[in-house]
């Protein structure tokens, strides 16, 4: 498999983000039931801890996810 | 810190890791300071992980188990080339208490039972070896303190440890939230540590392949993991929200497998995987979820991960929760995944033996995966207009599954499922 160029990927994802957060608007009380629905919420399910597991266990990245980060079990 | 981690320290493109930082910073300042502009109405705290401590609030337990089967044809414990058959039955018990003064109490237990057709090849002179199985047993306790009044924050302290035949540990952390009414966002750290020790209860040798007849020439059996995280959450509008998590992962001691075989091309002998003793991970994701309409909505993620010992990887997923009605819904998922491998890794029988470092561990070569599934979650809903006098009320109902495929066929699925229940305190019940 042929090493792409990640920097530039990676660097424009950053730059995009940060243009979205900067168009941020105030959501008042009355406004925000969209966003306190259970699915809209930013950490992943809790049944997604047990497929966290095994994803880093058999690919060589772990992390960023709030799971796994490469200790705690007998596991590279 | 040994020789070879001053050396990897030193080769590390020290160039690329201050322009992440920069570049972090800077985005950062940026939305502190365009926030901090817009001089809105008090807004409700951001939904987060942690729930608002009170000892009013109900007992909260999260029950969760899981199947997993995996096969594959090229275990690490043989080199490179073998059965990676594996089944787990793994189960989870979260507990939330809330207790005076604005703390929480959680634990959470997981138990995992396994077995394994690698791990059984530890000793090839024989057809099913005690290693065959093993039972994983986790329990990590948790105390979350809020601090109310214009401060506004949390913080939180942990402990726990984990035990399987061969291995065991015990990690400790601080955690740190703060959410920023006036702009609508949320900051946090984390630190955590993790000591783990492979043979703990024995010498680290009986746990080389048996077909293995060198020293090993391992100063220790120690793992140490050092973890910083930040994160920050921010509500864009009012059906669009995001985050930003960066992990900077510190490993030093034995990183390697001590069952793991390593065959070369120019010796007959084999030897064990062997790898450096420091390695810094970094991975940086972000997530945003979009209401799209009252029926859908998007979830979506994207993960990029660097370590030291040069492995690169990308991955995005993304989940449509398609709401049938209030309290139902079904959502599909895709989650895909690739990744340029790390420097040490080789095929089995293509190793030179003056290296100092190899491994054939292929969940750390050139790979692409793909992970497809769907789920449902309820949550029940009471009609009734009468004051319920029950003290257990189920929460929600979550069931998913998926099928996992990289593309040198290795395949593997799970199913899970789990319910969360509250148990309220008298008061609420009236008894």
């Amino acid at each position: 498999m042929k090493r792409r160029n990640t920097s530039k990927i990676f660097y424009t994802l950053i730059f995009s983000i940060t243009l979205m957060f900067s168009s941020c608007t105030t959501v008042k009380s009355y406004q925000s039931s969209f966003l306190k629905d259970s699915e809209m919420e930013l950490n992943s399910r809790g049944l997604e801890e047990f497929e966290n597991g095994f994803q880093s266990y058999r690919e060589g990245a772990a992390g960023g996810n709030g799971g796994n980060i490469g200790g705690g079990c007998g596991c590279n | 810190m040994d020789v070879d981690a001053i050396k990897l320290l030193n080769s590390i493109n020290k160039g690329q890791i201050k322009q992440l930082i920069t570049l972090l910073f800077l985005a950062t300042l940026q939305l502190t300071f365009l926030n901090t502009r817009l001089f809105g109405q008090q807004s409700d705290s951001l939904s987060t992980e942690i729930q608002i401590p009170s000892e009013k609030k109900p007992v909260q337990i999260d029950f969760m188990a899981s199947y997993y089967n995996q096969d594959g044809n090229h275990s690490a414990v043989t080199g490179g080339e073998g059965s990676e058959d594996l089944n787990d039955y793994a189960s989870t018990i979260k507990i939330n208490i809330p207790l005076k003064k604005n703390k929480e109490l959680r634990f959470d237990n997981k138990i995992s039972h396994f077995t394994s057709a690698s791990t059984d090849n530890i000793d090839p002179t024989t057809i099913s070896a005690a290693s065959r199985h093993d039972t994983h047993i986790e329990i990590n306790a948790n105390i979350i303190k809020k601090v109310v009044g214009k401060r506004n924050f949390d913080y939180n302290i942990s402990l726990g440890g984990a035990n399987e035949a061969h291995f065991a540990s015990f990690n400790g952390g601080f955690g740190f939230r703060k959410a920023i009414e006036k702009s609508q966002s949320e900051i946090g750290v984390k630190t955590h540590f993790i000591m783990d020790a492979w043979g703990p209860y024995y010498n680290l040798s009986r746990l080389y392949p048996n077909d293995y007849y060198g020293t090993g020439d391992s100063p220790q059996n120690n793992r140490y993991t050092f973890q910083t995280a930040l994160y920050y959450n921010q509500i864009i509008n009012e059906k669009l929200q995001a985050s930003i998590t960066l992990d900077i992962i510190q490993q030093f001691g034995l990183l390697s497998t001590p069952y793991n075989r390593i065959y070369f091309s120019d010796q007959i002998n084999i030897d064990i995987e062997r790898l450096p003793s420091y390695k810094m991970r970094i991975p940086v994701s972000s997530r945003l979820n979009y209401y799209a309409a009252n029926w859908l909505i998007i979830r979506s993620s994207y993960r990029f991960y660097w370590d030291s010992f040069e492995l690169k990887a990308h991955t995005a997923s993304l989940e449509l929760p398609l709401k049938i009605n209030r309290f139902f819904s079904l959502y599909p998922f895709y989650r895909y995944h690739i990744q340029y491998g790390n420097k040490y890794f080789e095929k089995k029988g293509d190793h030179i033996s003056t290296n100092t470092y190899y491994t054939s561990d292929y969940d750390v070569s050139d790979l692409q995966s793909h992970f497809i599934g769907g789920g449902f979650k309820w949550i029940p809903f009471r009609k009734t207009k009468k004051r319920t006098t029950s003290r257990l009320n189920m929460k929600s109902v979550e069931m998913r599954a998926g099928y996992y495929r990289r593309n040198d066929d290795f395949h593997s699925w799970i199913i899970s499922g789990g319910f969360s229940f509250n148990v309220l305190r008298k008061e609420e019940t009236g008894k």
